[in-house]
């Protein structure tokens, strides 16, 4: 009975407008140790991971305030006042259809929990393509349902954020990879030391809600929790590692760095023309330490080599890229690599930056199949980087084209044509090996060396392309122009086995790297791209025709 | 036969005039046809890519990567592989790289095709505890047992390859009898339904395979159940809306007699009158009252409006309740009031009566009934089998019995719940229960949704001018056929079996998780691979990533002599159940070795100092040659002796366990 009147009275005192939250206790809040997705992660890695899941992005504005929320803001505070978020659009829903078909207002992007809840139509959606998935597995399903599924999913994660089931950072007293629990596992699992530690983990969530937390609980938090189980907790260098990798962003940084080393040298090629080489050489060397660093961190946060998924194949290829461009500049004590690798590389990183969604940048555990495998790591490092040779060649290429058939200035053509080539059989060297790795690896693992999977397949077709190319140039059926033509033609092809067979054909087995893409703009750079080649290839081939002029 | 350059080089540009072969070995080698063969190749395996994502891999590698002019374009490759080496002939110290690159594809090719013909891939499924020496392999085969006197009939065929339809059907005159097979639709999508046979010799306990029928919603629910010589009885559950019960003995009562007995709840309420659709109810019973109360204010005095389920409506006044317990007039149902606020606050957590200015009226009594248990109230039917064509039933609804009595085999009869009534469609005293694959629109829509689907053949027998019924048979089982009055014929469908020379038993099988997640970590399972000549067993692990070999000795792993069993699927509504792919590669060290060889050529190629990359050396060689060389390079083209990974197919296809057929 008076149990039943303190529930009660509880109910009353919600609801209460909370004030903001300190920046200094949100900065410790980040580091707090929570056990998601497979791995066990700091709080701001958590909350934007989660938040970039639900809502594309890393932040959430208010459309009544237009008041701009960190991840970690927001997710404190529904971890304290989970009520004040079911009615706020939190959820990105995109699909015009899928909104349609649900009776969603079509003008609105992000939805509520409860206007999706009730959006009964999803629910019919959801059930009917699990119940095709559950007869056959390989049932192709509508792209309604696949958004529906997805859009289940975030449900899914939001749920649990609202239920507080999603905020495990209590270890498990048992193991170190059993399941984590929330704070009300604590006196279960710890008795009365776990009872003191809930009294101060609750003090200091009800002392956000009143808006007066201190940092100085959050760090004294941090270490109650860690003190119960101190080996199930990830190492303090990791940690710190991985918040620094979080915080400052050192693939942004690096494309931020490229972009205005480029613009530099764009100015400086109008005024003091000798300089453009070594701006070119430094912003290089520092674009490739902020690489190195971002990639060493997610290695050390990962445990394994970050080459596999999307994300991390794209962010491979643009430190790959600077790599290339610093050898080849170096070695022939050219700017034209720089030139054109820089803009490569940018746009790369500018992807992996702007497309969460199709390139998801989360750190997850690696799915069964390309678990502790060596072979994997070499085979797929060897194919990226080279199609990072590619795209090298590729860029140099256009330059190429673009001397032939418009500039005045048509000098060094034939040492541009000497890198287009160099790039291009580095490129082909890799590939080739990287292909044979994956046979050498597929025989190991799934017991067969090669099966004509679209991944397979279309790597070889790229293959084939460039092999077509330097056939030809070896033996004079083509030169200068027909070799830059099939060096930007073949890149489409790398660029399908890429992109391609995992967005648009979708199927085979590497479906580990499936996801949602954008294939509009893969066309549109396609087209642009074949139109760029016929114009330059028509427009040269006219010039190289008409008589010399003095 | 020492020569100088010079008379090399001559020797080269002469002989294709002065000798057929070589001419032949030049045509052959030359390097139009390399970069023609080559950009066919491109445009026939991205054609295989896209056709593959419109169908699926096993028609596009019937179709496309496996099909003869594929092969045949593979061969013309190897052939002008090894003639552009042929034209460089004598072969001098910088062509080694290139000799190297370009018979490292030959090598790997051949290895494909060594692979190919005498290599063995396939798969077994498992159960843990079970051992087999079939290996099923992956091409699928039509068989035919019982034609007189030639028993065994076997023929390669594929229903998906060969695209079978209604449209499109297939068919093959036996040898025997005249006798002719015709396949006449392949669907994927059937189920398996369950029927009920009579066999006195190996069947369970009494059985009966029942349809309940509903005249409102136009639906049949069938269903099959036999008890096991063990049980009692056994129950199953109708979509939440019914259960249906097959008993050894039936307690037969009459229409009316209660089921079950009702048992006390007691919930505490508090109710607002400000906010009357939110109540908060308390009960530590585990059924709920089923009454819905609230406050009201009437003529200016609170009052307390109560209904329930039954539509059953009461008021009390407040002020009424103030003396002590009151009765409802359902004559069951009690409520006490146990306090009232005319302005209710909380004070320090705890509720009272707030300043009389205020207004927020409350009332917090408790509410006391019997009710009868939910699995009472649900519908049941009750059946026990008498004899082999009758059973006796008892329908129950609400608590109380609504119908009884015996039902013959074709009978029906109603349950005295609305439209509803119960069809026997047949009884069994030892009964056993047989899976019949049919299409989903024959089988009954409600019941199969949750079924795996199988795919299936649809075989008709025909000899002298008659015609069997068309037949299903499930991929991976058999069926028996009838033709007029002559002795049944089993037609099978399925992938063709390989008997392994020793035995392979699936003694544990491990699914670790990821920390905290469902999601798979790792598939482990552990084998014992016994020789059955010897009778001696070996124990190996099967991971992903990490295959088990038998037999065992390190060379013939490192020759390819060994079958490997590499984790290929799993089951996650079966954790007892592993499917592992196998394969048995003869030409596995060829592929390594050219792929080894490809990888050191290409880089020798553009990187070897002398040779290399560098002008120089091209300009050596006279431009007629340099017209004729190369061919193509990497070629990884073929036929690796592949495999399908069965990750999902093999599940969706029973391989004939647990699946007896008619």
């Amino acid at each position: 009975m008076k149990k039943f009147v303190k529930i009660f009275a509880a109910s009353l005192a919600l609801g209460q407008a909370l004030a903001k939250t300190p920046t200094e206790v949100l900065y410790e809040v980040e580091g707090l140790i929570v056990q998601e997705g497979g791995r066990k992660k700091p709080f701001v890695t958590f909350a934007q991971e989660e938040l970039t899941l639900l809502h594309g992005k890393a932040s959430w504005k208010d459309p009544q305030t237009q008041e701009h929320w960190s991840a970690v803001y927001l997710f404190l505070d529904i971890w304290v006042s989970p009520d004040r978020w079911v009615d706020r659009p939190l959820v990105l829903l995109e699909y015009e259809q899928l909104k349609a078909e649900c009776g969603l207002d079509l003008r609105k992007r992000y939805f509520s929990y409860n206007e999706l809840i009730a959006a009964q139509r999803l629910w019919q959606i959801v059930e009917e393509s699990n119940r095709l998935r559950k007869r056959d597995q390989n049932a192709k399903i509508t792209a309604l349902q696949q958004k529906a599924l997805e859009t289940a999913k975030k449900i899914e994660v939001l749920n649990g954020l609202l239920s507080g089931d999603a905020y495990r950072v209590v270890p498990h007293p048992e193991g170190a990879s059993l399941t984590w629990g929330t704070l009300a596992q604590l006196p279960v699992w710890y008795g009365s030391k776990g009872s003191e530690v809930l009294a101060k983990a609750k003090k200091f969530l009800s002392a956000v809600q009143q808006g007066n937390p201190t940092a100085e609980q959050v760090v004294a938090l941090k270490e109650e929790l860690k003190r119960l189980r101190p080996e199930f907790f990830p190492s303090e260098i990791v940690v710190q590692c991985e918040l620094a990798y979080v915080r400052w962003h050192p693939f942004r940084l690096a494309w931020i760095c490229l972009g205005i080393g480029f613009a530099t040298m764009v100015v400086c090629r109008l005024l003091q023309p000798p300089w453009v080489y070594r701006i070119g050489l430094l912003v290089c060397i520092l674009a490739f330490t902020l690489l190195v660093w971002g990639v060493l961190s997610r290695i050390i946060i990962a445990g394994r080599a970050p080459v596999t998924n999307m994300y991390e194949t794209v962010v491979w290829l643009a430190l790959s890229v600077v790599v290339f461009a610093l050898a080849f500049a170096l070695r022939h004590q050219s700017g034209v690599h720089f030139w054109v690798s820089f803009p490569v590389a940018m746009v790369a990183l500018l992807l992996a930056d702007t497309f969460p969604v199709v390139l998801n940048p989360s750190i997850e555990p690696l799915v069964a199949v390309l678990r502790s495998n060596f072979w994997l790591t070499v085979h797929v490092m060897t194919i990226v980087t080279s199609y990072s040779a590619f795209s090298v060649s590729m860029a140099l290429a256009h330059v190429l084209l673009w001397k032939q058939a418009l500039s005045s200035d048509r000098g060094g053509t034939k040492s541009l044509t000497k890198y287009v080539v160099e790039s291009m059989q580095l490129g082909v060297w890799l590939l080739g090996t990287g292909i044979v790795l994956g046979g050498v690896w597929a025989n190991y693992s799934w017991g067969r060396f090669w099966d004509w999977d679209p991944k397979e397949t279309f790597s070889l077709v790229a293959l084939l392309g460039y092999l077509v190319t330097l056939h030809g140039r070896r033996f004079g059926f083509w030169k200068d122009v027909g070799v830059a033509t099939g060096s930007i033609l073949s890149f489409q092809l790398v660029l399908f086995a890429w992109y391609g067979v995992n967005f648009i054909l979708a199927s085979g087995l590497h479906s580990y790297g499936f996801g949602s893409g954008n294939d509009v703009w893969f066309y549109v750079f396609v087209a642009a791209e074949l139109t760029y080649v016929t114009v330059t290839a028509i427009l040269a081939r006219f010039r190289a025709h008409q008589p010399k002029m003095s | 036969m020492k020569m100088t350059e010079q008379e090399r080089l001559q020797w080269m540009q002469r002989r294709p005039r002065e000798s057929l072969f070589w001419a032949i070995v030049h045509a052959l080698g030359s390097l139009k046809m390399a970069v023609f063969l080559m950009l066919v190749l491109l445009v026939m395996s991205a054609f295989g890519a896209v056709y593959e994502s419109w169908s699926n891999n096993r028609l596009a590698q019937a179709h496309v990567y496996k099909a003869p002019w594929f092969l045949v374009w593979i061969v013309a490759l190897a052939v002008n592989l090894v003639a552009v080496t042929l034209t460089r002939w004598p072969w001098q110290r910088k062509h080694t790289a290139f000799i190297v690159t370009h018979y490292g594809i030959v090598v790997i090719l051949a290895g494909a095709f060594v692979g190919m013909i005498w290599g063995k891939e396939g798969f077994v499924t498992l159960q843990v505890g079970d051992s087999t020496r079939q290996l099923n392999l992956k091409e699928k085969v039509l068989f035919v047992q019982g034609l007189g006197q030639s028993g065994f009939f076997v023929v390669p065929f594929d229903a998906e390859v060969a695209g079978v339809g209604p449209k499109r059907p297939w068919s093959i005159d036996l040898r025997s009898g005249g006798m002719r097979v015709s396949v006449v639709d392949y669907r994927k999508d059937l189920v398996l339904r369950e029927r009920l046979l009579e066999d006195f010799l190996q069947g369970d306990g009494p059985g009966v395979e029942i349809q309940l029928i509903s005249q409102a919603m136009e639906g049949k629910v069938p269903m099959v159940m036999v008890l096991n010589n063990w049980e009692q009885e056994i129950k199953r559950d109708v979509g939440g809306l019914m259960s249906v019960c097959l008993a050894r003995k039936l307690p037969l009562r009459d229409v009316g007699t209660p089921t079950a007995e009702r048992v006390p709840v007691r919930e505490i309420w508090m109710v607002f009158e400000k906010a009357q659709h939110s109540p908060l109810v308390h009960t530590e019973d585990p059924y709920r009252s089923g009454w819905w109360v609230w406050l009201e204010r009437v003529e200016g005095l609170p009052v307390l409006k109560l209904r329930n389920a039954a539509g059953l409506e009461e008021e009390f006044r407040v002020a009424d309740l103030q003396n002590g317990t009151v009765k409802l007039a359902d004559g069951v149902t009690h409520i006490t009031l146990r306090n009232y606020w005319r302005n209710l606050v909380l004070e320090e957590g705890e509720p009272t009566e707030g300043p009389p200015s205020g207004y927020n009226p409350a009332a917090l009594f408790w509410l006391e009934t019997v009710v009868l248990p939910p699995e009472a109230k649900q519908p049941q039917v009750l059946v026990s089998v008498v004899s082999d064509s009758h059973i006796v039933f008892e329908a129950s609804k609400d608590g109380v019995v609504t119908a009884t009595g015996q039902l013959q085999e074709g009978g029906t009869a109603d349950l005295g719940w609305g439209s509803w009534s119960l069809q026997l469609v047949s009884a069994a005293q030892r009964g056993v229960v047989v899976f019949e694959p049919t299409t989903a629109e024959s089988a009954n829509a409600s019941a199969i949704t949750e079924a795996e689907a199988v795919s299936g053949i649809q075989v008709v027998l025909q000899a002298a001018g008659m015609s069997s019924e068309p037949t299903w048979v499930a991929t991976g089982s058999s069926a028996r056929v009838m033709l007029g009055g002559q002795l049944p014929v089993t037609i099978g469908y399925g992938h063709r079996i390989h008997r392994l020379p020793f035995s392979v038993e699936l003694k544990a099988f491990d699914v670790p998780r990821d920390e905290g997640t469902d999601t798979p970590a790792n598939f482990i399972s552990q084998l014992v691979f016994t020789d059955l000549r010897t009778g001696e067993s070996v124990q190996d692990v099967a991971k992903m990533n990490h295959p088990a070999c038998y037999p065992p000795q390190w060379w013939r792993r490192f020759v390819g002599n060994v079958y490997k069993f590499s984790q290929a699927g799993w089951d996650p509504q079966n954790l007892q159940k592993s499917t592992l792919q196998v394969l048995y590669d003869p030409g596995w060290m060829l592929k390594w070795v050219g792929s080894l060889m490809l990888c050191t050529g290409i880089f020798l190629m553009f990187y070897q100092k002398p040779h290399g990359r560098t002008t120089q050396s091209r300009c050596e060689t006279p431009p007629v040659q340099r017209q004729q060389a190369s061919a193509a390079m990497v070629l990884q083209t073929v036929h690796f002796s592949s495999n399908t990974h069965y990750n999902s197919t093999a599940y969706s296809t029973p391989q004939g366990n647990g699946a007896k057929s008619t």
